[in-house]
């Protein structure tokens, strides 16, 4: 998902990608009724992303001083 | 029988055994209650009372001619409307699936026939076990019997609203991020959660392929042992499925708590005062009855319940697209609003997305595996608080803080019970987590707890 609120056209790409073929008034509905939890879903991949880049990347291990002979 | 809700299994089992019940008499009284209540708690969506009955006479014909089958001959179940069962309709609640009539029964359903169980039906689940509560799907949502303008929570709805009003002892759950605890917990029962492996898939709708499990729902905890011990074991069909010893669940009941070492993960539902004072105070209430029994307790910090939320609804998500994807581009109308706006959700999920929260995954485990190594079981809450209004029930951007995901991620053993009542007159529940496949632990836990305490004596004034 990306980073920004998905305009209208992104939108609608994403459906046409995932094989979706709604009308412009469907997609009007289902991007108000999902926008909460498309923003819910962008803070979950955020978090992960955080996380991992904390906890996993030699550099930061390395500046916290846990780097240990796994390279 | 017409004085009693319905017994237990254990206790129907022993009556069976000692011929002081009759299958027949049981599964007529079951049948009674169905028909009287169905009506307002809407559990079942489907009835099979002529062939029940013929099943409960074939068990006590059985039976008396010296052939018991063990604690599950002539007791009366039904199963999650999932769960494949052959020459009977079964929908997952939904619309897509209306007409579809397995031919083959699922490896549980088999296994539970095979014990010498009756099939009264199907009962009512979110539909495809993720959307709901819906009322715009061919079946309304069931009701709670504690209270029917309060949420059941879900998936495993029917399982735990016929359960805890006594239409049935017990029957099948599944549970992807929650779905046999949670209605555990909102409905006042015991379910229990297995290992990711242990018990079988083979035949229940998937929802997510590395989250989802098949487990027990029942009264109590020794039920649920019961249940468990007649669908646990190793099967080809699930490729998931995992081939260890099973243990007699029953016999790990016998054990008092003496040298149990538990861990209270109050972080979840204590921080930013996420779970309600009732729900504080009865986790504390039953921690100190555990400790009472003999168990050591101590307290433990593993990642925020929100890391493995996001861990857990990414891979969901993504795995429920993959199911789904081929009806949705199809009949994306034929779903509920709520079901077809929550998987579309994985279609918009990148590859990357998903590697990301497997490995995530990884290492939430490892520090789960790290956290338990001197522990036999973890204990925490089950949700935030009573029963929510059904006209109020979560949408998925407040399912980021959960606690019952944790162990779909996971993959451990994880039990609810009843541990109290809020000042609404609902039930409370505790969660109790074990290490892989050491589900007897979980269950000896739960057992003792339920036995030292007086909640599971209460049930739903309901009119019958």
């Amino acid at each position: 998902m990306s980073e920004a609120e998905p305009s209208m056209a992104e939108f609608t790409h994403l459906l046409r990608r995932a094989g979706l073929e709604l009308t412009a008034p469907e997609i009007d509905a289902l991007r108000a009724e999902i926008a909460p939890s498309c923003r819910a879903l962008r803070e979950m991949n955020q978090r992960i992303r955080t996380r991992l880049t904390a906890e996993s990347e030699p550099a930061h291990r390395f500046r916290r001083g846990t780097i240990d002979d796994e390279r | 029988m017409s004085a009693e809700i319905v017994p237990t299994i254990a206790e129907a089992a022993r009556r069976i055994k000692d011929r002081t019940l009759s299958p027949v008499e049981l599964t007529k009284h079951c049948l009674q209650r169905i028909e009287a209540l169905n009506g307002a708690l809407k559990c079942f969506l489907l009835t099979r009372a002529d062939a029940a009955l013929a099943e409960a006479a074939a068990a006590e014909a059985e039976i008396m001619r010296g052939h018991y089958r063990g604690p599950l001959h002539g007791i009366p179940i039904a199963h999650k409307d999932i769960f494949d069962t052959a020459g009977i309709r079964t929908t997952a609640h939904s619309k897509i699936l209306i007409g579809n009539v397995p031919v083959q029964d699922a490896t549980a359903v088999r296994l539970l026939k095979e014990a010498g169980t009756v099939l009264l039906g199907k009962l009512a689940t979110h539909e495809f076990a993720i959307g709901g509560p819906s009322f715009d799907l061919p079946w309304p949502p069931p009701r709670n019997p504690w209270n029917a303008a309060r949420f059941t929570g879900g998936s495993s709805s029917g399982t735990g609203v016929a359960i805890a009003a006594g239409l049935i002892p017990g029957g099948t759950c599944s549970d992807t991020g929650g779905s046999i605890r949670l209605p555990a917990a909102y409905c006042g029962v015991t379910g229990l959660k297995p290992t990711y492996g242990r018990v079988s898939r083979h035949g229940v709708i998937p929802l997510a392929y590395s989250l989802d499990h098949v487990g027990p729902l029942a009264w109590t905890a020794e039920d649920c042992a019961i249940l468990l011990q007649s669908i646990a074991g190793h099967d080809l069909r699930d490729p998931a499925s995992v081939e260890t010893p099973v243990p007699d669940y029953r016999a790990a009941l016998r054990e008092d708590l003496r040298g149990i070492r538990i861990g209270v993960a109050r972080q979840f539902f204590e921080d930013g005062d996420h779970a309600s004072a009732a729900v504080r105070a009865a986790i504390d209430a039953a921690t100190g009855i555990t400790r009472d029994l003999g168990a050591e307790l101590r307290e433990i910090r593993l990642s925020p319940p929100e890391d493995y939320g996001a861990c857990g609804w990414i891979i969901l998500f993504a795995e429920a697209w993959a199911v789904h994807e081929a009806n949705m581009r199809k009949r994306f109308n034929d779903f509920g609003k709520i079901m077809r706006n929550r998987v579309v959700l994985g279609a918009f999920l990148s590859s990357a997305d998903y590697i990301q929260a497997v490995r995530l995954r990884s290492a939430l485990i490892r520090e789960m595996d790290e956290a338990m190594a001197d522990l036999d079981v973890i204990v925490t809450a089950v949700t935030p608080g009573e029963a929510p209004r059904l006209d109020d029930a979560p949408s998925f951007a407040s399912f980021q803080r959960p606690m019952t995901m944790p162990f779909n991620v996971t993959g451990q053993p994880a039990l609810a019970t009843r541990c109290g009542f809020s000042a609404n007159g609902l039930p409370l529940s505790l969660q109790i987590v074990g290490k892989p496949f050491a589900e007897a632990t979980v269950l000896r836990v739960a057992h003792a707890y339920e036995r030292a305490t007086e909640w599971h004596r209460r049930r739903p004034n309901l009119a019958c």
